[in-house]
């Protein structure tokens, strides 16, 4: 019923704007909003972030003249109305906005973690609690949302491996288990320990366990909640993105925490970095990039194709990343007909309407769309944005 | 010989034997100058004509009835300097043998109008500033008169210049950049005497030359004159050192807050009958900078810097000969060590140093008026050795109460692990110019530098705890740039005209440590061949007010560090291209004494620059490099004006507005993407900034030979953006800052011993010019010199 609504609002709102305006540049300005972007600004050095939304997809184009400015490429964080910015590393805050009817994002509370802590993923279980993990201090914290009042913390620095953090990034919340992926990386790239998920049980005091899995290293992609996520069959999986390439010999995949267990599933490895993927150069891709699970075993993700990079890089001319269909049941690879992207975007995201991709191609900077239905891609930006589109969320 | 001049010449011949012999009793005794000046076709005398005695200093202007006299004058031969406006200037020798000399001069009007006044008190380094200020290229000029006895530092003053800011990014030693009309960093160059100053990592930077051996700075903004050999986009500072051909001692102290000490002591000794100069200085320079700042990132947390002390000291030695073929043969020595922590901004760092020991040899010739006095050459070369370190390998990293953690790294506070770096330079330079005159309209240069370097690393603690080579890869660098320049004046020399190419050449060869490539990199190069050319005009309408005009095809070299990355999460870019700007700026000037000692001084400019090609870093994932993006259109003006309003007040005000947009239709690399910032401001450059004092100056308050100034400064910089301004909700904001100094000089016997005391940013006002970079607030200096000259003996 709601998919339905949804389009009947969607087609109503296209026929509007087709028969009203020429203007295909004007922003609707009433009524909440229900996407949200993070574009960012690359034409100097100093890159600075918007976080800012659009009604819907009709809209043809988007601007930041509304939104809110923040650092480059930050995380973001939605629920309810409340969407939840951290900084990367260029700030130890947590900043909360809210959508209003007006179509914007007023700043509504925020709450300033330890010195270079950097927070990273926040995750909100309810109106007054939250997590919020912090990279470099090792710890997550917990928090009252609404008030944005720090409540308690969880240390994790115990299970720093070769520094004092072990990184923790995305994290999970399924059945009164938070999951947190951590990456246990020493030099902010790489990582020569074994994948490793931390299993704190909320019901029990908090108490943490340790999970590793020697077949991959650097669990979760760490920007990228979709990379930790459970499907229907109650089985958790993570991405390990396994130093990125750098490392040579490791290899990237899923792993498989299956339901009710505590270990990592042993039969169970989906090797990305080595499958045979028809239709991109050199067959293979170094890393899969925001994932996003679509359900039935079916994610969409950007991924990064390296035999399209020159030698050196080349970071505005290279398109390196590609749009891909990743089936994690059959373990198959697909790469999908919209334009390969950038390091700039290469965002994706899965509504019940379609799949998104924040592409900057070639062809246009913007939010392409891929059919499931009939395996279509968008030629062009179905909504184009101004500046590189790294995120998209849906409220 | 001009028989205008009423002087007994035999008698001079033989006094001058005389002198000669008894050289030492001459000198005991004093002497009366006296005279008249008439113009030599009325022969009337002349009112406020300057005649002046650089060697002592003293000088004085006529009276209405064409008189003057100056007193106490020590008996010998002395260059006497007679000038008017709108006369000819007159130099002629003249013995001071007897109580009273007198002299009859006869001064012959300037077909032009054109001629130079000669200004009593205007030392021979303004009127050295005044021509170069006549030049073609626009260009402000600070005299030793505005440097030597401030307590400040060089970037103090030069941030206080029209089209000028300074970007500091902490306390004394730190980092800066300079900005000049809208570009900065890397695209203005900086050079002493003419070489470029460019050390690997930055640890020698214009604020570490000492007050005291500045004779002038020229900033020239838009066009470079083809002498300075270096590249750049238009803009460059040129530090020029002192030099005085007597024997002296200048020493000085200075104290300001945060523990910050300078300590400088030159001492000169001049041979006249060999004809020799010999000289050394020694500067010493430190500071704790140990200022209160608030956190940019927590809130309500004020921290107190306690890992930011710099040291530097500088040592030097020269010696000049005067009487071999050459006109002037040196041969010099410097040594320069730096030490310096490293503060934490976002997170307390403790750890963190790096050192710089910096050796320079250098040796000059030079010969002038060779071919009839139409030619002049001067050879300069320098073999230069640097070796820096970088140390970060502590185990801990530090929380702002001193608590401890283990590195957030495995070891080391900064970037991706440990570094213990020895970095070796050797540098050999050489710069050769000569000068044609073909006759008085007419005139040519040539210039050329040369300059090979090579540069090798070594971090075998990174390199193991990488588990891979990253940083043990040398390189070298073989650059050259050849000007070429003609000046023409006509129309009776109102008009001068000058023409100039460059040619650049640059090979820089070094390794393609991209970590995205496993085993071992190739050695790669990349070479730049480039031709550059400026042309410009002056137009004096009258004598005190011109016209200026230029224009310059300007290039920016890729910098070796631009190419080859860092090794690490920088990646290489070796098929980058050369920045290029052209220049076109015009200007009015106006310059005149309207009174002794009290003169107007007035300027204004405008200026457009197409700059394209602009280097950057890019890159969204874990890894940048540089790259050749930006296109932007800079446009602006300013103004200066420097006025004596009496003869003891002087004001003077500046101000710049300037535009720098984004002109990019596209993204690069498409035909048809919008560029989300097109005919957007670029952010992080000021748009408006304004600066002003007023000194009051007077003589003899406490005895003769006294002299007081006080100083009020006060600056304004327009709040601007530190990200394109895109949204109404736009907070990434560099707030406006307007800040005032006060600066109290008080010299006694004729500058031999001066105090000076200053009081930096009066009001405490938060000023910061660096994205999250708090910099001191108020800050209290005192400095004590004393300067003892013995004029007499000249080589």
């Amino acid at each position: 019923m709601k998919n339905l609504t949804s389009k009947l609002f969607t087609a109503l709102v296209t026929v509007c704007l087709m028969s009203c305006s020429d203007d295909d540049n004007i922003e609707p300005t009433e009524g909440k909003h229900d996407f949200l972007v993070v574009t960012n600004i690359t034409s100097t050095t100093n890159v600075t972030s918007y976080v800012g939304t659009f009604k819907d997809l009709t809209v043809g184009s988007y601007t930041n003249q509304v939104a809110q400015q923040t650092t480059s490429y930050p995380f973001v964080s939605i629920f309810g109305d409340d969407v939840f910015v951290t900084q990367n590393r260029e700030g130890d805050q947590v900043v909360k906005y809210t959508r209003s009817e007006e179509g914007t994002l007023s700043e509504t509370g925020r709450i300033t973690m330890s010195a270079d802590s950097q927070p990273m993923h926040v995750l909100v279980e309810s109106d007054s609690k939250a997590f919020c993990s912090l990279y470099n201090a090792g710890e997550i914290v917990i928090f009252n949302p609404t008030t944005m009042t720090m409540t308690e913390s969880i240390d994790l620095t115990a299970f720093a491996k070769g520094d004092g953090s072990p990184d923790p990034g995305v994290m999970l919340l399924h059945e009164d288990m938070l999951y947190v992926a951590v990456s246990q990386t020493t030099d902010t790239y790489t990582s020569s320990h074994p994948a490793e998920i931390l299993r704190i049980d909320l019901s029990s005091g908090n108490s943490v366990t340790s999970i590793t899995d020697d077949r991959a290293t650097y669990a979760g992609n760490v920007d990228t909640p979709g990379s930790l996520f459970v499907d229907e069959e109650g089985d958790v999986y993570v991405y390990c993105v396994s130093s990125y390439g750098f490392f040579p010999g490791q290899k990237a995949g899923f792993l498989r925490i299956k339901n009710g267990e505590s270990v990592f599933d042993e039969t169970y490895f989906f090797n990305t970095s080595d499958l045979n993927i028809v239709g991109i150069e050199g067959n293979h891709i170094d890393y899969l990039h925001r994932p996003d699970y679509a359900g039935n075993g079916i994610i969409y993700s950007t991924g990064n194709v390296y035999a399209l990079a020159s030698n050196p890089p080349d970071y505005i001319n290279d398109r390196t990343f590609g749009n891909f269909k990743v089936d994690i049941y059959n373990q198959t690879i697909e790469v999908l007909d919209i334009p390969f992207s950038n390091g700039y975007s290469a965002s994706s995201l899965v509504t019940e309407d379609g799949v998104l991709f924040g592409v900057s191609s070639t062809d246009g900077v913007g939010i392409y769309e891929y059919d499931p239905a009939t395996g279509q891609g968008s030629e062009a930006p179905i909504v184009t944005t101004q500046g590189d589109p790294s995120t998209i969320l849906k409220f | 010989m001009n028989p205008n001049f009423k002087i007994n010449y035999t008698k001079l011949l033989l006094l001058s034997v005389l002198w000669l012999i008894h050289n030492n009793s001459a000198h005991s005794q004093n002497g009366v100058l006296k005279g008249i000046i008439k113009d030599h076709s009325s022969k009337q005398p002349l009112g406020f004509a300057a005649v002046s005695i650089k060697a002592l200093d003293k000088g004085a202007y006529t009276d209405s009835r064409g008189s003057f006299i100056l007193e106490n004058i020590p008996y010998g031969e002395y260059e006497l300097i007679i000038s008017n406006v709108g006369y000819q200037t007159k130099k002629l020798n003249t013995w001071i043998d007897q109580p009273i000399t007198t002299l009859e001069v006869f001064l012959e009007e300037s077909l032009k109008n054109l001629e130079e006044v000669t200004v009593f008190g205007e030392s021979e380094e303004i009127q050295e500033a005044r021509e170069v200020m006549q030049q073609v290229m626009p260009v402000t000029v600070l005299t030793s008169k505005d440097i030597e006895n401030r307590a400040s530092n060089l970037n103090e003053l030069l941030t206080r210049q029209a089209g000028v800011q300074i970007r500091q990014s902490g306390g004394f030693g730190s980092s800066a950049t300079i900005s000049v009309r809208g570009l900065e960093g890397k695209r203005v160059q900086v050079y002493i005497d003419g070489n470029p100053v460019n050390t690997p990592d930055g640890s020698f930077g214009i604020n570490d030359i000492p007050l005291q051996l500045i004779e002038r700075v020229e900033i020239y903004k838009g066009t470079i004159p083809a002498y300075l050999g270096g590249d750049g986009l238009g803009s460059a500072v040129n530090v020029v050192t002192k030099h005085r051909d007597y024997s002296y001692i200048d020493a000085s102290i200075a104290r300001q807050s945060f523990n910050t000490t300078n300590l400088g002591l030159i001492l000169k000794k001049v041979f006249p009958k060999q004809g020799i100069e010999a000289g050394v200085g020694v500067f010493d320079n430190r500071s704790d900078n140990d200022y209160v700042m608030q956190s940019p990132f927590q809130e309500d947390l004020e921290i107190k810097r306690d890992h930011d002390k710099f040291h530097n000291l500088l040592v030097g030695a020269s010696v000049r000969f005067h009487r071999l073929w050459f006109d002037e043969v040196e041969v010099e020595f410097a040594r320069n060590d730096a030490a310096k922590e490293f503060q934490g901004i976002q997170r307390n760092i403790q750890h963190v140093e790096s050192t710089a020991k910096t050796t320079v040899f250098a040796g000059k010739l030079e010969k002038t008026n060779l071919l009839n006095g139409k030619l002049d050459f001067k050879v300069n070369a320098l073999r230069v050795g640097i070796k820096s370190t970088f140390n970060d390998t502590s185990s801990y990293a530090y929380n702002w109460d001193g608590s401890k953690i283990p590195s957030l790294i495995g070891r080391g506070e900064l970037g991706i692990g440990p570094n213990l770096s020895k970095t070796v330079q050797n540098e050999i330079r050489t710069w050769t110019n000569v000068h044609y005159r073909a006759n008085h309209f007419l005139s040519f240069n040539l210039n050329y530098n040369f300059r090979t370097s090579h540069f090798d690393p070594e971090d075998s603690l990174g390199n193991a705890y990488a588990e891979r080579n990253i940083y043990n890869y040398d390189g070298n660098l073989k650059s050259s740039i050849l000007g070429f320049t003609s000046e023409v004046k006509l129309l009776e020399e109102r008009l001068l005209i000058s023409a100039a190419l460059k040619h650049y050449y640059n090979l820089v060869t070094g390794y393609n440590t991209n970590l995205y490539v496993q085993g071992e990199p190739d050695r790669v190069s990349n070479k730049t061949n480039k031709i550059g050319y400026n042309i410009g005009l002056r137009y004096n309408f009258t004598h005190s007010l011109f016209l200026k005009a230029s224009h310059e095809y300007a290039i920016r070299l890729p910098l070796p560090a631009e190419l080859f990355g860092d090794g690490a999460l920088i990646t290489p870019s070796i098929n980058l291209n050369p920045e290029e700007a052209y220049n076109y700026t015009a200007g009015l000037v106006y310059d005149r004494y309207y009174q002794p000692q009290r003169r107007v001084q007035l300027e204004a400019n405008v200026f457009y620059m197409d700059v394209d090609h602009l280097i950057q870093l890019a890159g969204a994932g874990l890894t940048t490099g540089y790259i050749n993006y930006a296109h932007a259109h800079i446009s602006g003006m300013d103004v200066d004006g420097k006025i004596d309003l009496t003869n003891h007040f002087f004001l003077s005000l500046n101000a710049t507005l300037q535009s720098v947009k984004d002109v990019n239709k596209f993204i690069p690399g498409t035909n048809h993407v919008s560029n989300p910032t097109y005919d957007k401001e670029i952010p992080n450059i000021p748009k408006f900034f304004s600066n002003w004092n007023v000194e009051y100056h007077h003589d003899d308050w406490f005895g003769g030979n006294s002299n007081t100034r006080i100083i009020y400064e006060g600056s304004y910089v327009q709040q601007y953006n530190y990200g394109f301004e895109l949204s109404e909700n736009d907070n990434f904001v560099i707030p406006a800052a307007l800040s005032h100094n006060l600066i109290i000089e008080q010299s006694f016997f004729n500058q031999k011993f001066t105090i000076t005391g200053q009081v930096q940013n009066l009001t405490n006002a938060v000023v910061i010019n660096n994205w999250n970079q708090p910099l001191p607030g108020r800050s209290f200096r005192i400095k004590l010199r004393y300067l003892l000259l013995d004029r007499k003996a000249k080589v």
